[in-house]
């Protein structure tokens, strides 16, 4: 922060105004009672506090990845049901292909693809930046999101098709779909009534999990489409060295991970009655 | 015997799975492109050429060239090297790491326990990349750093698979028998729990293999990787991005490339995954 010539007096008092002079278990204390109050820090460069500028961003993040997170689902769902259905069929090789060539590419490649195809050659969508619903309307903030969206849901997409098939497999083989198949049930009822239905349950657990992976990714989406979204701020905070930001960052998502697997296991609840929490 | 006879079995399995073998033979290609380098690469990777800037791909330069002429052929196979390295230590590191914590943890239980795996539990809460991210802040940039940072995010699924199946080693009757008998709690460990608990976790191993490339490579892309000139396939692609209008092959051919090596690893793992699972059959 001061430079390679620094005095020593001056890194003293440096360290002294930042509390580096203390114990670990004395800053680490300050941090957490700190965090109790809702205060992240300042950051070093800006002098803006850490907490206010990630609210601010926070927005831009939460909606890239439930946005991706619906795209991935729309995809996958029927992706993973027609493989199922038709399995060793040329439409399972076809989607599981697919499937597997969305989970294997990098999402920072399949962003830059994407811009180069729809946004410079056909000129379809922005290929950066953001638009909020208030100050740009709701017609610029989709153009605006389309293309990150699906750069970060289709290797999510890929991975939930796979899950899909393979738990959907599982569920089509039991003694009940068999009953149900017997008793003159049409297929198409067989299939999402019993099959679908109690496949949604692992899928939804993965789901949870894999929120997780959603939120590295759009550190690096927002990096390529110029969104200002808390994973930018966040290379932004390592690029000039301002732990405070990192810390910040870190944290946030880590509460919002965390608050993600709880709705999770909430909606056990909703999706199997005979799940219950005493 | 037995052993021997699940090897061959797992071998079998593998060779008629269509898909595993696709992975093994891109795998197998990227090992030998990674070792005969210096023989297969057309030139010097890092060999600047001002005269022939921006070359779209032809016969003299298969791949073209990037912004500052040099053959984005040659930076494609000495860029394999990185990527296998990366990829194979990160995991081996967190394997290593894991193993050791989910062993504690399952074999001790109690407070040991407790301790390490709320301490996983934690890390479980940071996404990969931003967890990675984090700690090349912390370490600096270079290859090492690199290794580790891919490697930390890795650990709690290894020490959870390995908790779990040491647990149910711990009770089995040899595992008895051998304390009955007196022997230290490290050699029953090392000698009976883990070589039967190790399948799920090689299996884990291998499919981790490939988002642990795709974890350095998005640190590379971002500028906290591997470092230029070094060819990285990650760094190739971020270094393009200024140039995707007037010569879009700089960005998309080295993704092509991860994605081909990640492809080849999720297949291969995929393959073992099916081959010793016993409940799929044969």
């Amino acid at each position: 922060m001061l430079g390679a010539g620094a005095r020593a007096e001056d890194l003293q008092a440096l360290r002294h105004n930042l509390g580096l002079d203390q114990p670990i278990y004395v800053q680490y204390g300050r941090f957490l009672s700190n965090i109790l109050r809702g205060d992240l820090g300042e950051s070093i460069v800006s002098k803006q506090s850490v907490l206010s500028a990630l609210l601010q961003r926070l927005p831009v993040t939460l909606v890239l990845t439930v946005s991706s997170l619906i795209i991935a689902v729309l995809l996958a769902l029927p992706l993973g049901m027609l493989s199922a259905i038709h399995r060793t069929s040329i439409l399972d090789y076809g989607s599981m292909s697919f499937a597997l060539l969305g989970v294997s590419a990098p999402v920072f490649w399949v962003g830059i693809v994407f811009i180069f195809i729809f946004s410079f050659k056909l000129s379809w969508f922005p290929g950066s930046g953001y638009a909020s619903i208030s100050g740009n309307g709701f017609a610029a903030f989709i153009r605006h999101l389309i293309l990150p969206s699906f750069a970060l849901g289709l290797g999510m997409a890929g991975f939930l098709a796979r899950i899909t098939r393979s738990t959907l497999l599982d569920v089509l083989g039991e003694d009940y779909v068999r009953t149900a198949r017997a008793k003159g049930l049409r297929e198409s009822l067989v299939v999402m009534r019993h099959g679908l239905r109690n496949a949604l349950l692992p899928l939804v657990t993965v789901l949870g999990l894999q929120f997780a992976a959603l939120m590295g990714g759009a550190v690096v989406t927002e990096t390529v489409f110029a969104l200002p979204g808390v994973g930018r701020f966040a290379v932004y905070g390592i690029e000039s060295h301002d732990f405070p930001v990192v810390q910040g960052v870190v944290l946030v998502v880590a509460v919002v991970v965390v608050a993600v697997n709880v709705l999770v296991d909430i909606g056990y609840v909703a999706l199997d009655p005979r799940v219950k929490y005493d | 015997m037995r052993r021997q006879s699940l090897y061959a079995e797992t071998l079998r399995k593998l060779r008629r799975n269509k898909g595993a073998l696709a992975g093994m033979v891109i795998i197998v290609m990227l090992i030998l492109t990674a070792m005969l380098a210096p023989i297969i690469a057309p030139s010097d990777p890092n060999a600047i050429n001002l005269g022939s800037r921006l070359l779209t791909p032809s016969r003299a330069h298969l791949f073209g060239t990037d912004q500052f002429g040099r053959d984005i052929l040659s930076r494609i196979i000495y860029g394999s090297q990185i990527s296998l390295a990366v990829g194979f230590s990160a995991v081996a590191v967190g394997l290593l790491l894991g193993v050791l914590i989910g062993s504690i943890a399952g074999y001790y239980g109690g407070i040991a326990d407790h301790f390490l795996m709320r301490t996983m539990d934690t890390l479980y809460a940071f996404p990969a990349v931003l967890l990675a991210l984090a700690i090349m802040g912390i370490l600096g940039k270079g290859l090492m750093n690199l290794v580790l940072a891919a490697a930390i995010p890795s650990i709690p699924g290894f020490a959870r698979v390995t908790r779990s199946t040491v647990l149910v080693q711990r009770e089995t009757v040899y595992v008895e028998a051998a304390r009955a008998y007196g022997a230290s709690s490290r050699r029953i460990i090392w000698k009976y729990v883990l070589p039967n608990s190790i399948a799920p976790v090689i299996v884990m191993g291998a499919l981790r293999i490939s988002t642990a490339i795709l974890v350095a490579s998005s640190l590379s892309f971002l500028g906290f990787g591997i470092q230029p000139p070094t060819p990285e396939w990650g760094a190739m692609i971020s270094a393009g991005r200024g140039f995707i209008v007037r010569a879009p092959h700089l960005s998309i051919i080295p993704g092509l490339f991860i994605m081909l090596v990640v492809l080849g690893f999720n297949l291969a793992g995929d393959g073992l995954r099916d081959a010793l699972d016993p409940k799929l059959g044969a």
